[in-house]
């Protein structure tokens, strides 16, 4: 059975970083809507961080904990007033705990359009094997 | 999925922007949409923003290419209308499902008449930014002052009868 990439049930917020307290962090944040795939050689994760230059982005693995996290850019210089307004310029930050079976040495990542998309390549020993049958 | 928010109908065309704001955090139960849960509420997000001469409108759209969006303009009214395409294939094992796909269009209503043979966007990042220069006649002038000659006549109604008061 396959290990769910983000420990505690699916489909729910992740509300884990309220309860521990190494995770709280000054700045406001939100956290990025993610799609998660299951797929037989890697997991691929693709995050929406609109409005965050390349260089913004900062994606870690500690201790089997995948931290994605974007840096907004300084507010606008320009004098424009707001007349309304849906979403600020926040800094986004979501983690994830990974089970074993990720080759964290080949986890790739690349941002393109204002999504991230991460590779996490399954390590061999994870990798559902299709058995050959010998026929006699 | 079309999502539109609102009418632009009759009515003041700023309030209705606002009370269109108003009503979607109330659907929010007074979260604010970008820090709560995972639905939006409207998608593309947009925020609208001006100086004297010029609105910018900026949405975000984070994984559509320019080619998949198109924007117009009728009048007061700019259209935002797209499709974000499923990513992979919609048949895989999915362990979490975020992201909205679909098609969809928002419209707003600006306040003023605008320039539209003048408006520019571009996109970068999946932020959608769309700059609407006010037409002329709508740009904030100077109205020149003007003392009255001396010696004119100054009308002043008074128990429905016109007086006129001499100098």
């Amino acid at each position: 059975m396959e290990q769910t990439p983000e420990g505690k049930g699916l489909a729910r917020p992740d509300t884990r970083m309220m309860s521990r307290p190494e995770q709280i962090r000054q700045a406001p944040h939100i956290h990025p809507p993610v799609d998660i795939l299951d797929r037989t050689e890697e997991i691929l994760l693709r995050a929406d961080m609109p409005g965050i230059p390349p260089d913004g982005i900062d994606v870690r693995f500690e201790n089997g904990v995948l931290i994605l996290s974007g840096k907004a850019p300084e507010g606008p210089a320009d004098m424009k007033d707001d007349v309304f307004r849906e979403f600020e310029r926040v800094d986004y930050y979501r983690e994830f705990s990974i089970g074993e079976g990720v080759d964290e040495d080949k986890i790739s990542a690349d941002y393109d359009s204002g999504v991230l998309t991460l590779h996490l390549p399954k390590s061999e020993a994870r990798q559902s094997r299709r058995i050959e049958i010998q026929r006699k | 999925m079309t999502r539109a928010l609102w009418d632009p109908g009759q009515g003041d065309t700023l309030s209705q922007l606002r009370s269109a704001v108003d009503r979607l955090f109330e659907n929010v139960g007074g979260d604010l949409p970008w820090t709560s849960g995972w639905e939006p509420v409207a998608f593309p997000v947009m925020a609208l923003r001006e100086d004297a001469d010029t609105f910018l409108l900026e949405a975000e759209l984070p994984g559509i290419r320019m080619n998949d969006v198109e924007i117009t303009c009728l009048d007061r009214h700019v259209s935002i209308r797209g499709e974000r395409k499923h990513s992979g294939d919609p048949d895989e094992s999915y362990q979490r499902r975020e992201r909205p796909t679909g098609s969809f269009v928002r419209t707003i209503e600006l306040p003023v008449d605008v320039d539209a043979d003048r408006i520019s966007a571009s996109l970068e990042d999946g932020i959608l930014r769309i700059s609407i220069p006010k037409s002329e006649r709508a740009k904030p002038r100077r109205i020149e002052i003007t003392t009255p000659s001396r010696g004119a006549d100054r009308s002043v109604v008074k128990d429905g009868k016109k007086e006129v008061k001499e100098e």
